[in-house]
């Protein structure tokens, strides 16, 4: 147990740095910032809500930073697609917040905010999910060895649809090779950075899919230029956080020692995978997500007096959080054997680059 | 038959509770799902019991 004095509460060190660890993976992997896992974990160590919100948003500006270098260095990143989308991103947060402050006037903000997080990622996972298991079985039928194809496979037609919008100016995504209407791209930022702002998370769950499904990046792309996104909204995050004294630099100091070597694998993980492995983790994380937020808005429902809710929520998010990471170490564990030619289950061929 | 061969075999047509969760997707999760949910069991029994 570690005295956190600015927090005023005691917490083991062992599970921050652990949380650090296995939320930097995650986010390495599927280009998010992780704070639908870290916050609720943190207030079950005890933090105060509001702390707990300051500490992730600033651990997650770091470990973002580290994860965004690893994903240049792979060639991960579209730059015209990642500053093309920050000025909508930043828009559509303004607009989030204000609606939120709308919803708290009413004294409905909990309630709906629950209510649309829950149908917000359960339809990205609905929609994640059927498309990625579509795209995997094809892959098993053309490539049973998993052998000649690509690092990119998916099925939507959305993409095309959304390239095919003859709104000037036109831009050329050259990384991501991707040729899209400006428009289009400021509209998914708006869009994404309006429910982040209105959830108030960092919103790459929603910005990964928005950018594969309606832009048409690949995932690999969508990952590394999402990391961007999320330094920017994580800088400033941690900035204001620290300014209204809501950050533990100690506490920040634990987990961002775990998410270091977290967020450097993750990311290099990504390198040993095709786009479906990558959608299909990410889609896990939001059916995980929506669990507990369903969990949490059940609890609330009941007036807090389900014990075993406060319980179950809390085995939800250090599960989920652990649960990912296993899949993704047993991926890049399945890459490595399938690379030395070593047995591997059919399934997995095709979601690891050989 | 080598013994390399041998290795090969028994490492791939074994027909165990192991080998029937890794050959298929859904018996993967579910045996990560039954790893990590009594990991957190063990964090909660071990570190947070007292303090929730």
């Amino acid at each position: 147990m570690f005295d956190f004095i600015i927090a005023g509460v005691q917490a083991p060190v062992f599970l921050l740095v652990f949380v650090g660890f296995t939320v930097g993976i995650v986010g390495g992997f599927i280009g998010v910032g992780g704070g639908y896992m870290v916050t609720p974990a943190l207030i079950v160590f005890g933090f105060p809500g509001y702390m707990a919100s300051g500490i992730d948003m600033t651990h997650i500006a770091g470990k973002g930073l580290v994860s965004t270098l690893r994903h240049r260095q792979l060639g991960n990143i579209d730059w015209t697609l990642a500053m093309s989308m920050v000025a909508g991103t930043m828009l559509g947060v303004e607009l989030g917040v204000r609606v939120l402050v709308y919803f708290k006037k009413l004294g409905v903000a909990g309630v709906v905010l629950l209510v649309t997080s829950v149908v917000v990622m359960f339809s990205l996972f609905l929609y994640t999910q059927i498309e990625t298991r579509r795209a995997h079985r094809q892959m098993r039928e053309l490539v049973p060895d998993g052998k000649g194809v690509g690092r990119e496979f998916q099925t939507s037609s959305l993409p095309k649809f959304f390239q095919s919008i003859p709104l000037s100016p036109i831009v050329r995504c050259r990384t991501a090779r991707v040729v899209v209407s400006m428009w289009v791209i400021v509209l998914v930022g708006v869009v994404t950075g309006f429910l982040a702002g209105f959830l108030g998370v960092g919103g790459g769950f929603i910005r990964v899919p928005a950018l594969v499904y309606l832009v048409g990046a690949s995932t690999h792309i969508a990952v590394g230029t999402d990391l961007v996104e999320i330094v920017f909204s994580g800088g400033y995050g941690a900035l204001r956080h620290s300014i209204e004294g809501h950050v533990d630099m100690m506490a920040v100091v634990f987990m961002i020692s775990g998410a270091l070597f977290g967020a450097q694998l993750g990311s290099i993980a990504t390198a040993y995978v095709r786009g479906p492995a990558i959608r299909y983790v990410l889609s896990y994380s939001l059916i995980l997500a929506t669990l507990g937020s369903v969990m949490r808005l059940i609890y609330v429902a009941t007036g807090q007096t389900v014990e075993w809710l406060s319980f179950a929520a809390v085995i939800l998010t250090l599960g989920e959080m652990i649960f990912l990471c296993l899949f993704i170490l047993s991926l890049l564990w399945f890459a490595r054997q399938h690379r030395r030619g070593l047995w591997v289950p059919d399934w997995v061929k095709p979601l690891v680059i050989s | 038959m080598m013994a390399g061969e041998d290795r090969k075999v028994a490492t791939t047509e074994g027909k165990g509770l192991g080998k029937v969760l890794l050959n298929s997707m859904w018996g993967f999760w579910l045996l990560l799902l039954a790893i990590s949910f009594g990991l957190a069991g063990v964090i909660y029994v071990i570190w947070l019991r007292g303090n929730i």
